[in-house]
This record gives C-alpha cells, structure tokens and sequence, in this order.
C-alpha cells in the first residue's frame, strides 16, 4: 500500500471495545482489575482519575506498549473488527498512535522528526517526504513558525512545540485513533490552551482518547469522560453528565484530590 | 546557636579538594615524564627516512612495521566490533536475564585473561591448528579476542545509555524491534561505540605479548592474510632496545614515539566524536 492510498478506517458506533481487561505485573500486582470501556469515533474521549488508577496503563493496552513492560494483559479489545490484543503489535501502533506526557522528540532535524514514522511504514521519495511533512506540520498549526528551519534540531524547540512536534510525528503515520497521555502536564499554560485547541480541531479527522488529572480540561474539550479508581472505570458516558456527577459529589474537586489548574 | 563542626568541615573539604588536584597533577607528571622521555630520546638519533623506508631492528626504517601494526590492530578492530556491537546489542535487548548474566561473566573473564595466554591461543589454535602460520591473520584474530571486551562494555554502555523515551516513541509509531535496534538504539549509540572503538583500536596497536606468538616479524610487507609474517611497532621497541646499537635504541625510540603520536590522536579524536555526540543529543 503506497501512502497516498493509505485513508484511516473508522467504525461507524464504536472505535474500540473494551472488553474485561486486567493488567498484571509479573509479581502479580493488578493494575487493571477487569475494565469495560467503549471508546466512541472522531469525538475526544477522556478518562480522568487519581494517579495510579490505572490511566496510562490503559493506554498502554491499547497501543500494545504495555507487554514490552512485561506486564501481563488479559481480555478483548476490539478494533476494526479484530482482537487488537491479538493482531500484530506494528499494525496497532500503526492504526493507534501515541503522544507521551513528556515530549519526547528525537535528536534529529524537525524534518526527520516528522518523516521518522512515515518511513519505517511506506517508500516514499523526497519530494512526496516533503509533503507529508508539511502537511502534518500544518495539522498541528506548527508550520508557519517553522517553516524555512526544518533541518533545525528539533531540541532546539520550547516545549509547546516540541509537543506539537510529536503530535505531527504521530499524525504523519495516518492513525485512525490517537492516544494522548496527559499531553499539557508539562507545559505552560499558553501551550497547554493551543494544545487543547489542536485536540478538539483533530476530532473532525480520528478519534482521540485523553488521559488528563485536569478536570478543568476534561471539561474543556471532552465529548465523553470515564472516570478510573482503582483499575476499574467507575463512571463512564456524555462529558456533561459524568463531570456534573463528579463536580456534585466532589465539589468540585478532581478525583485525584486536586482543583483543575486550567 | 554556633555550628561548631562547619570549621572542621570547611577544613575537611579543603583538604579533599587539595588531594584531588595533588593526584591529578601526580598523574598529569607521570604522563609527561613518559612522553618526555620517549620524544626526547626518539630526537637523538631519528630521521625522517625512518618514516618511509621499511626495515629490520638495526637498520632501514620502520615503515614496514608502521603499515602492519595498523593492518593488525585494523583489521582486529573489524572482527571484535562486529561481534562486539551484537554482543552488546544481545545483552541490552534481545537477552533474558541468565542469558545475559552469562555472557558478561565471559566477557569479563576474556578481558581477565593475560595477553600472554591469549596469545599462547592464538598461537596454538590460529597459527598451528588451523595452520595460518604467523601471519595477519592470525595476529589480527587474537589480538580481536583482546579487543572484544572493550569493544562489547563500551558499547552496551552506549546502547543503555540511549534515552528510553527515544526507543518507546520509536515503538509507539510502529517500529519493528529491528528497526528500533538499527534506526535509534545504534544511531544514538553511535558516537559513543565509535569512541570506544577508537580505544579499543590504539590498546590493540599498542599489544606485543600476543603478537610475538602468533605475528612474527617482516623487514618487508605481508604478501598474503596467512603465511606470510608481519612486522609491528612494539616489536621493534621491545628487540631494538635489546641490541648492542645505538641505531637500534634510535629505531626503539622512533617506533615508540610514532605509537605513541597515533594512540594520542586517535584518543583526540575519540573524545572530539564523543564530545560532539553529546552535543548533538
């Protein structure tokens, strides 16, 4: 398949179906005790919840991280028809891509950044590389302040960009669903607002699964929120309905004990 | 309330930084005495011809042992840092915990081992056994099992030393273990497993034990990998100083001081790769 034929496949109900999923280290510890969760297509769902309710560890389900770790995943996540705890590891974090708390771009140009993912799937010329650079640098608003400095080092960068850096690198490779891990912790607020901004713009083309501690953002941009406890999803549906639950129960105050920041 | 010990810690950390700097000045003085008294006495009696003309410990030049020190320790250098980087490779990535714990008691015990014994090996196993003769190749395959420690320790370290994040995004874009191997675990790597080749690359030029058993010598150059004999460097310091010639004390002295003059530049470089790479990262 040529890149240019390569289109993102979407269901048309639910993106990904998560089914009775347990996670467990090789001492045994559970870290998800038997999650169901359905993750819905081209809307922002985000899952809330104290630190070490099992957030990230979801992710890590999802995008087959998690048995590089060596921990131990049971259940059944479907997506696109398959069992994605069965299918190929390369294939899934082709179709589910992934941007880290800590932008992590690697020590190259912001160019070879970018093309980085597009060439370990698909042979494409320079003048093609170029485009799609372009294009997933344009995606994530980060080609007008760039532009004319793609062999730049991409350390060279403030970490909102950097951010939005790994988000073009992960939105090259045509995902049909992006995973984002508290992607604005480490940043200012100013970047952490055009982050959130990129995120509700980026729904129109896949599906994006959050994981945040702010509540205040998940107001922001969720369309769905599940909130974890203890490696199970304890409230799961509409951000509306789920955040105004959690703000009466909680007055306010985020799951994990902490206020929004915003 | 007066903190009577803060005295006799100013004190105490006086005392340690002047022992620092006193050891580092010690070592630095070691190091000049040799390089004085190699490059001093390698001025009396040398000429440039020595640099272009081949030879034997009492007369002609050194040319001859010049080219084969280097097509040893070169040649030596392609054996041990191919295995050298899978090893690494093997006991970064690719090995279970036993596994690996056995593979770094035997390379620790191969960089144990006294030249001498190696090369008795060598001598034993390439040059008798497998019938190549003191030859280039024999030389270069046992000075290799020398190299080999080095080469594997400098380069696991390299490979640990690449930042995780960089090898889990690399996953999270779906990259085969191969392609995180090649594409950012020896790209990253790089600078530091060519710094660590570069040593490996001047302790091997600077070896003798091994390469009296299973190099011989050549006032010529080797015609053949096998069967055909070669000179080095060390061992016209080690036979020329031995000769009742002051011809052959001014080769013993040339050949130290051009050993000596490559291995230093060769570190030069090392630490300017490394430096740069550190840079870069």
């Amino acid at each position: 398949m040529t890149y240019a034929s390569a289109s993102r496949e979407y269901e048309k109900d639910v993106a990904i179906s998560i089914r009775g999923v347990r996670v467990s280290t090789s001492t045994g510890k559970e870290i998800l005790r038997g999650v169901d969760l359905d993750v819905y297509p081209r809307v922002v769902n985000t899952v809330v919840g104290p630190s070490g309710s099992g957030k990230s560890t979801l992710l890590k389900v999802l995008n087959r991280l998690a048995e590089l770790e060596g921990l131990r995943v049971e259940g059944e996540v479907m997506f696109q028809g398959k069992d994605l705890l069965k299918a190929n590891p390369y294939w899934v974090r082709k179709q589910i891509g992934t941007v880290f708390q800590t932008p992590n771009p690697f020590p190259m140009s912001i160019c070879e950044n970018v093309a980085f993912g597009v060439k370990l799937h698909w042979k494409v010329d320079k003048k093609e590389l170029d485009q799609i650079v372009e294009s997933a640098l344009r995606e994530v608003g980060l080609y007008e302040e760039v532009k004319g400095e793609l062999n730049r080092s991409a350390l060279t960068l403030s970490g909102g960009q950097k951010q939005r850096l790994c988000m073009a690198r992960a939105l090259a490779v045509r995902p049909s669903v992006l995973l984002l891990d508290e992607p604005t912790s480490s940043l200012d607020p100013v970047s952490k607002r055009v982050i959130e901004a990129l995120i509700t713009e980026l729904k129109s083309q896949l599906t994006v699964v959050l994981v945040t501690h702010d509540m205040e953002q998940a107001s922001r941009v969720s369309d769905y929120v599940a909130v974890m406890k203890g490696g199970l999803i304890e409230k799961w549906g509409a951000a509306d309905e789920v955040l105004v639950d959690l703000n009466q129960s909680q007055g306010g105050v985020a799951p994990d004990g902490r206020r929004g920041i915003g | 309330m007066k903190d009577r010990s803060a005295g006799r810690r100013y004190l105490l950390d006086g005392i340690t930084r002047f022992a620092g700097l006193a050891i580092s000045a010690a070592l630095l003085l070691a190091l000049l005495l040799v390089l004085g008294y190699v490059f001093l006495g390698a001025g009396v009696g040398f000429n440039p011809g020595m640099l272009i003309s081949t030879g034997n410990t009492t007369s002609g030049g050194l040319l001859n042992a010049i080219v084969g020190t280097w097509l040893l320790a070169g040649l030596a250098l392609a054996f041990s840092a191919f295995v050298g980087i899978f090893v690494a490779l093997g006991l970064t990535q690719y090995g279970g915990s036993r596994t690996s714990s056995l593979q770094r008691v035997a390379i620790d015990a191969l960089a144990a081992l006294p030249s001498m014994v190696l090369g008795l090996f060598g001598y034993l196993v390439f040059v008798i056994y497998l019938r190549m003769g003191f030859s280039l190749l024999a030389g270069s395959l046992t000075l290799s099992l020398m190299m080999l420690p080095y080469l594997a320790k400098s380069a696991e370290t390299a490979i640990s030393n690449v930042p995780k994040e960089f090898s889990e995004a690399a996953y999270a874009l779906g990259a085969s273990r191969w392609q995180v191997t090649t594409r950012v675990l020896l790209r990253f790597a790089k600078p530091l497993i060519i710094s660590g080749a570069l040593l490996a690359l001047s302790i091997g030029a600077g070896e003798t034990a091994q390469l009296l058993y299973t190099a011989g010598w050549n006032p010529g150059f080797p015609t053949w990998f096998v069967g055909s004999q070669v000179g080095y460097l060390t061992y016209v310091v080690w036979a020329g100083i031995n000769q009742p010639s002051e011809y052959s004390h001014a080769l013993a002295f040339a050949a130290s001081a051009v050993l000596i003059g490559t291995i230093l530049a060769l570190l030069a470089v090392s630490k300017w790769i490394e430096n740069k790479g550190a840079k870069n990262a």
